[in-house]
């Protein structure tokens, strides 16, 4: 028995940016910018309109991922940092109250990039493993931040603009006794420390990150993988970090998983949105059909700093 | 566009992404070796090329073989320009 996760809520903001605008705003130049466009594939980020804010968010696609079923824990898995009055304070019982969830424990998972969500999936899932966990105890996963905040917040030169969609999905352990749509089979995480000045690092450094990232990305999924107890080759998805086109260019060369299983379907129109991405495409996928009951599907994240996360799933069969 | 003419343009737009004179370039000089460019560097390059020579880069034709020299480089300029005029 393993743990199950609930279909996954997505919540995208009311408009759209043009990638090309956020990046001019942000003084870069027109080659450049012909970068992310046509090698990196990105076009549109989804972005907060006026008077939106990402708690409104994150409240929908909590209650959405819950469906009227309670959670003793919420980790929010986010990229950016919050000032420790709002982890600890205002926003936290704000959230858990709007939620129906005021007296469920409540963390915020950070420090770790956009690893986080995968991250705050599987301490869920160790959580509920614990001895003496309740059959339905479950925890609800929150993901996503307000990359539109500030321009520099959203940009990492040479490689992704982010947005600010959110999603969640609701956790329950190996006795839980709601159908799940997927369930855990492993995961697999790595760090590279070299790369801790993040946004602050030299050219060179960048370079560097970019070359380590797609050996490093393939060798944990690989790991993850064998925790599941399956190869690469018996991957049905690799559902996505949406950084850019580039990045899975390079994976899928350096590991032979096939392009076209890759689900790289929501780069152009959402592009990267922190540690989201890996779950929006699975949703995605699922939505639209791409996935079929017993897919064994990689969830992948990567980090700046660097930070490595994958994390296994099997669709379940329909009703 | 010959190959020579490739060639020569290739050391303009070299020059200009790294920022510093590139003495004449010869075929078998390896790009990261040789040249000391990285990966954002190359991605420079290509959209210099775009931009000098009207080279049409399709991302999904870009094998890691075409950057390992100034040769193979040339190769897949070459061939990007035979594919333009039939198309």
């Amino acid at each position: 028995m393993s743990a199950g996760l609930s279909k996954v809520a997505v919540r995208l903001p009311g408009r759209v940016e043009s990638v090309d605008d956020i990046l001019a705003r942000q003084g870069c130049g027109p080659r450049e910018r012909r970068v992310f466009t046509t090698l990196h594939g990105l076009r549109h980020s989804p972005t907060l309109a006026a008077g939106e804010r990402t708690e409104d968010l994150l409240v929908q696609a909590g209650r959405a991922a819950l469906g009227g079923r309670s959670a003793a824990l919420v980790l929010y898995g986010h990229t950016l940092q919050l000032a420790d009055p709002e982890m600890c304070g205002a926003f936290r019982d704000r959230l858990r109250d709007r939620l129906g969830l005021p007296g469920s424990g409540f963390y915020g998972v950070s420090h770790i990039n956009c690893t986080s969500v995968l991250r705050s999936l599987e301490l869920a899932r160790r959580y509920l493993a614990r001895p003496g966990a309740g059959p339905d105890e479950r925890v609800l996963v929150l993901g996503g931040d307000q990359g539109s905040h500030h321009d520099r917040s959203r940009v990492i030169p040479g490689l992704t603009v982010a947005g600010d969609a959110v999603v969640a999905v609701l956790v329950q352990g190996p006795g839980g006794t709601d159908r799940p749509r997927y369930r855990y089979l492993g995961g697999a995480v790595a760090r590279d420390a070299r790369f801790h000045r993040n946004l602050r690092m030299t050219r060179q450094e960048s370079a560097a990150f970019a070359e380590t990232a797609g050996a490093a990305t393939v060798e944990t999924v690989r790991r993850a993988a064998h925790a599941a107890g399956v190869d690469l080759d018996q991957i049905d998805w690799v559902m996505p970090h949406l950084a850019n086109r580039t990045l899975w260019r390079g994976f899928s060369r350096l590991s032979g998983f096939a392009w076209n299983r890759i689900c790289l379907d929501l780069i152009p129109e959402r592009g990267h949105n922190f540690g989201t991405d890996a779950l929006m495409a699975l949703e995605h996928a699922d939505r639209t059909r791409r996935v079929r009951p017993g897919d064994r599907c990689a969830l992948v994240s990567v980090g700046q700093g660097a930070y490595f996360q994958t994390v296994i799933v099997e669709v379940v069969d329909d009703e | 566009m010959d190959r020579t003419a490739i060639v020569a343009q290739l050391q303009i737009s070299l020059s200009e992404v790294l920022n510093r004179e590139v003495a004449a370039l010869r075929e078998d000089q390896r790009l990261f070796e040789d040249l000391a460019l990285d990966s954002t560097s190359v991605i420079e390059l290509l959209m210099s090329l775009e931009d000098t020579v009207g080279l049409e880069v399709d991302p999904d034709d870009l094998e890691p073989e075409v950057f390992q020299t100034v040769g193979t480089l040339v190769d897949y300029v070459a061939a990007s320009f035979a594919k333009t005029a039939a198309a």
